[in-house]
Order: C-alpha cells, then structure tokens, then sequence
C-alpha cells in the first residue's frame, strides 16, 4: 500500500457534499424531471389562455411555477442536513470535519451552485414554452423578462438556503419540513388576519414569502409589495439571519 | 499517543465521565471495558470531538482533534454502530468522506478491498447486514491510513471469520507502530487482542495497566474484570448476585 496524503479543505468539504447530492439517484430524478414538468405545465396554461386579450405579463408566467419550485428546492435544502441527522451519518461527517461550521457552509455552496442552473433552465424553459403555445412573441431578452426570470431564480435559490437553515435548526425531518412550510406560506396570512390594519401595510411586505414574491413581481404588484431589489435585499437579510441561527445551533449543539 | 486528561462530561446533572486521566500509547493494542453506562462512547466520542469535554482536556500527539490540519490521517473512529443514508453505495459513501480530506479515489477501493467489501461496493449501504456495515465503518476509519484508530464494540455483528480478521488488522496495526483503542464487552475475545487495558466504572478510572498485570497466571479476564467493576455496575438483574 503506497502512502496517503491529504488535509482537510474547504474545497474538499465542498466536493463531498456534491459526491452526497450526485450519489443520490432520487435527487437526479427530482432535479431532471421537475424541471420537465413544469415547463410542460406553462405551456398547457399557454395553450388554454391562448388568445386572450390580456396576455399574462412575465411576472406572472414564471411566478406560476414559483410555490411548487419553493416547495421542492426549499426540501431539498432542508433535507441536505436533516437526512443525515436521520441516518446517523451526521457523525461521520463531523468526524472527518471536527470543525462542523465549514460543512454548513459547504452545504450552502452546493444548495446554490447545483439549484441555480437547473433553475435558470427550467424558468427560462417554463416562459419560452408559454409564449409559443400562447401565441405570444418571445421576448427574452426585454429588460421585464430578464428581470422577472433572474429574480425569480434568485428567490427560488433562496428558499433552498431557508431550508437549509431550518433542517439545521430543527434536525427531525417531519418537523423541519412542516417549520419550513408553516413558517414560509402559512404565517404570512395568519398575520396579516391578526396584526391590526395599521401594522399591515408595513409589516406584511417584510416576510420571506411577501419579499421573496417582490423579487420577480415587475411592473407593478396587487397589494403591498417591495420593489423587486428591496425584496431582494430584505430576503438576503432573511437567508443571513436564518444561517446565522443554523451555524450557532451546529456550533453548539452535539452530534 | 492519546491522552486523556481530567476529562469529564456532565448530562445535564449526570456526569458520564469524572475527572478520567489516561494515555493511550502507540504501538499497542489498548483494551476498553466497563460496564454499560460506564462512560466509554462518551470518552471515545471526546477524542474525536463529537462530544465537548464539560472540563478537562483531550489531545491527540499534543494536538486537540479539532486543531488538526488532517484529522482522518491522524484518527480513524468507528463509533456506534455505522450509519449510511439510504440509497448511497458504500462506494460513494468513502468517496463522500475522502474528499473532506482531498484523498485519492485509489484509496477508496483499497480500503473497500482490506474490508472485503468490494463486490457490494456498489450496492445501498442501507441494506447491508450489521457485520457489513461494522466492515464499512472500519473502512472508513482506515480511509486516511491513520496514526490511531479507535473502534467501539468494533465486534458486535461480525461472524467468527471476522472476529478472527479483526483481531489480526488490530494486531498488525499496533504493530506497524499506530495506537490501537477497542472497546468491548467480550473477554475472551480482549483477552485475545489486548496488549494493555483501561477500565473505568461510573465514569471512574477502574485501572489501566498492562493485561499481565491484571490477570495473573490460572486465572482469566472475566475474574479479573469482575472482581475490578464489582461496585461499578449500573443496570444489577434481580436475583444477580453482586
């Protein structure tokens, strides 16, 4: 047997969460098909409105597949952690990483880099296949186009790191995947039925699902809403505030 | 060289582990024993820093685990049991844990071939029997050719034939001059493997001295162990005569 070197790097850390993810045949299957799916569901919503005398502006073609895309990416994150708490291979990780924060990191980089062109893909997908087959020119390169689709891939990015940061917070599967959809989709109208109408309109727009909508909501929103790059930089506050939680618990809490 | 010093580890009120201070050396292999809940997956997860010691210090060649540049080429663990996530191959499991460190895919098959694994190498490491997943685990604790390896119960699930294995590998890699730290409950079996033996009760250090010390000439190790941990055993059966 010949000598073996190496050390530890964060680099490495990075390239075995991608050999985790890539290792995994139902993450290939969600993150090929899903991607197929909806863009075939955007071009039979083209279809059946083909016609219509007022067309659907951008925002609202790729924002249809936005909760499913936030559902999914949102999952994958959560699950990048709580499935090895599940498993116990937790343990081996952070043996080979005593360290633990770059593996969080690690994670985060990979949530990214393996989401956003999958995504760029599929919304791009997603708005071409509407336009075709709602008879509608394709204008990709407008301005509100390139602005609703990066915004739109932006925010759905972000939810992946939301989930990552709560299936690190809360470990348990079940319980971080009901957190994350309670705290993403279900809160915001709960609040809005119960702070008093004043506090609405300035509290509303702040929360993750209202600013992640602003992101790629151009021209104009119903309601109270963020301009796109303000929603931007609330969610950015939001992802920062949720990965500083999830870095204290990994910091503190055993494994 | 690992040495444990005035570790202790407090469970909300409960201490796991009292004030323990012990070395283990390299070049032999060192017995762990004690009774359940005598505080020895506590120590061995300590070394690796998988637990934070309440007080007291462990280090690993004067280092703490976390400060190494290469922690899987200086400490190689299996600790409770190995857990793999269901539908990775054992392959890509090593693979996953051998790019932390930048070691060579190479490396993944030889310690895939030294297990005996290779031929399910790609199968889901999930379904794998309690035996084939004690060998994964010892593979991965062998991926960076550590200095020390550390092994909890590292027979529970072995057939005969991999009992008989593991006592050989434990025994070559003391001899190749690396501490060698096993915990177990079978005495017959430490008898066998055992170059020196740490046992601790209560979370107490019951003794640590070599085998020859321990057990004299006529007798074995279980008189000897039970004689040691008589008044250290948690869980008595009704009727156990103490």
């Amino acid at each position: 047997m010949t000598a073996v070197e190496g050390r530890l790097s964060f680099a490495g850390v990075v390239r075995s969460e991608l050999t985790k993810v890539f290792s995994q045949r139902s993450w290939w299957l969600v993150l090929c098909v899903a991607p197929l799916l909806m863009i075939g569901l955007a071009g039979s919503i083209g279809w059946n409105g083909a016609g219509r005398a007022e067309p659907l502006g951008p925002s609202a073609v790729v924002g249809g597949g936005f909760p499913l895309f936030a559902l999914l990416i949102g999952v994958f994150g959560l699950l990048m952690m709580a499935s090895e708490h599940a498993s116990g291979s937790i343990r081996a990780t952070m043996t080979a990483v005593p360290r633990r924060l770059p593996v969080l990191w690690a994670k985060a980089v990979v949530v990214v880099g393996v989401t956003l062109p999958v995504l760029a893909v599929a919304y791009v997908g997603c708005y071409v296949a509407h336009q075709v087959l709602a008879g509608e020119p394709v204008a990709i390169f407008e301005p509100e186009v390139v602005g609703s689709i990066a915004g739109v891939v932006g925010a759905t990015a972000a939810t992946g790191l939301i989930g990552l940061a709560v299936g690190t917070m809360l470990r348990n599967m079940a319980v971080a995947i009901v957190g994350y959809v309670v705290g993403l989709l279900v809160l915001p109208p709960v609040l809005l039925s119960i702070l008093p109408a004043a506090l609405q309109d300035t509290v509303v727009p702040y929360l993750p699902q209202l600013a992640l909508q602003a992101m790629y909501t151009l021209g104009g929103a119903a309601g109270p809403m963020l301009p796109p790059g303000a929603g931007a930089v609330v969610m950015l506050a939001w992802v920062a505030v949720a990965l500083a939680g999830a870095a204290a618990v990994v910091h503190r809490r055993e494994v | 060289m690992i040495e444990i010093h005035a570790l202790t580890k407090t469970y909300r009120s409960v201490a796991a582990v009292r004030n323990l201070t012990f070395t283990i050396r390299p070049g032999l292999v060192t017995g762990f024993l004690g009774p359940n809940g005598a505080g020895k997956t506590t120590t061995m997860r300590a070394i690796v820093g998988l637990t934070r010691p309440t007080s007291g210090r462990v280090t690993v060649d004067g280092r703490r685990y976390v400060d190494l540049p290469d922690p899987m080429r200086q400490v190689g663990a299996v600790l409770e049991g190995t857990a793999v996530q269901r539908g990775r191959s054992a392959r890509h499991h090593l693979l996953a844990l051998a790019r932390t460190h930048g070691l060579p895919p190479r490396r993944v098959r030889e310690v895939l071939g030294l297990v005996g694994l290779e031929d399910v190498a790609d199968r889901s490491a999930a379904t794998f029997s309690l035996g084939m997943r004690q060998r994964l685990g010892i593979a991965a604790a062998l991926l960076g050719d550590p200095r020390a390896v550390l092994m909890d119960e590292p027979t529970n699930g072995l057939d005969p034939d991999g009992v008989l294995w593991l006592r050989t590998l434990l025994k070559e890699l003391a001899a190749q001059g690396r501490t060698v730290f096993v915990s177990s409950h079978l005495m017959s079996e430490m008898a066998l493997t055992a170059d020196h033996l740490v046992i601790i009760g209560r979370g107490r250090l019951i003794a640590d001295s070599a085998i020859d010390e321990l057990v004299p000439p006529g007798s074995s190790l279980e008189d000897a162990y039970m004689r040691l941990t008589r008044d250290a055993v948690e869980y008595v059966q009704e009727g156990a005569q103490q």
